[in-house]
């Protein structure tokens, strides 16, 4: 089974729970995962250490999601890394404005472990082929 | 029955996706059908030992949202969103309502902006503790909907933030 190391990125402890219990039980990956409570917490956790997916929550306090995403992307060898944007903020110009800045999917609240499977079955598959490539590899 | 005060101040399509989303934003993970009901004609909702969650959206419209969680219904619900036991007395049933509040607010949100109305959320706001009342001015316009899923209650308050104009002859 693939192993991917996540980057969960929520002001809310118990949606970070949610998010952790609900990843590990679509059976996708082998997740391991690191917390992060804002965006500014996420990015210098994201400057240290390499992740190969990222689940972000927009609406945060001290930096929000869409501006950790465009602060990271920032940063070189990012282009295989799925930005994952788990929200309750859903309309279009606020996708709109995180698509721009370099996030590749989204994932309304509330969801169910089904509809988290559907979402990223296409992406596990994509990351799947990036590791098999020796893409993750380089980054260790 | 939905009962309503001031409801004149609110149109039928901001009513409608107020319902809506507390529909999607509560009857997760349940196949009961959520039921709006009660009168309450007041400026305060009353509540015993309970926690509230309170949002504002601003922007085209300005509105503030509060949910208030008698204890066994916040201790339900939460389980119901999170899909596991939260104890009441822990930081994360705090934390569990401001998510109720935001994801409410995030809907309600995005059904203002398919109706052409664009508004922003503040971030949460959460407050605890025994015969709270969430209170609003008397002139501003305001709906309380009573709420009743699985046995659980819960309240809606939503105001706006524009006073009603006192009438300049009264009798």
């Amino acid at each position: 089974m693939l192993k991917l190391r996540a980057l969960v990125i929520d002001d809310s402890r118990v949606m970070r729970n949610m998010v952790m219990e609900n990843l590990k039980r679509t059976g996708l990956a082998e997740f391991t995962f690191t917390e992060a409570s804002d965006g500014r917490d996420a990015l210098r956790k994201f400057n240290v250490k390499k992740y190969e997916i990222v689940f972000v929550d927009i609406h945060m306090p001290h930096m929000d999601g869409i501006e950790f995403v465009k602060n990271a992307r920032k940063k070189g060898g990012t282009a295989n890394i799925p930005f994952i944007m788990i929200t309750s903020e859903k309309t279009i110009g606020k996708m709109t404005e995180a698509s721009e800045v370099g996030a590749n999917s989204f994932i309304c609240k509330p969801f169910t472990t089904l509809e988290l499977r559907k979402k990223l079955v296409p992406i596990i598959d994509r990351l799947g082929k990036v590791a098999s490539s020796g893409f993750f590899h380089s980054l260790n | 029955m939905t009962t309503m005060n001031d409801c004149e101040a609110f149109s039928a399509t901001h009513i409608e996706c107020l319902k809506k989303s507390i529909e999607l934003t509560f009857s997760f993970n349940s196949k009961n059908k959520l039921q709006f009901s009660t009168k309450n004609n007041d400026s305060t909702l009353w509540m015993n030992e309970g926690i509230v969650g309170i949002i504002s959206l601003v922007g085209d419209l300005s509105w503030s949202v509060s949910l208030g969680l008698p204890k066994k219904s916040a201790i339900t619900f939460a389980k119901q969103f999170a899909g596991f036991d939260i104890n009441y007395d822990s930081e994360d049933m705090d934390d569990v309502t401001g998510e109720l509040i935001n994801v409410l607010a995030g809907d309600i949100i995005a059904k203002l902006d398919a109706v052409g109305t664009s508004v922003y959320m503040s971030l949460p706001i959460v407050a605890r503790g025994n015969k709270m009342g969430i209170h609003v001015p008397d002139r501003l316009p305001k709906i309380q909907l009573h709420c009743t899923l699985n046995g659980k209650q819960f309240a809606i308050s939503l105001t706006s933030g524009k006073f009603h104009q006192r009438r300049k002859n009264r009798s």
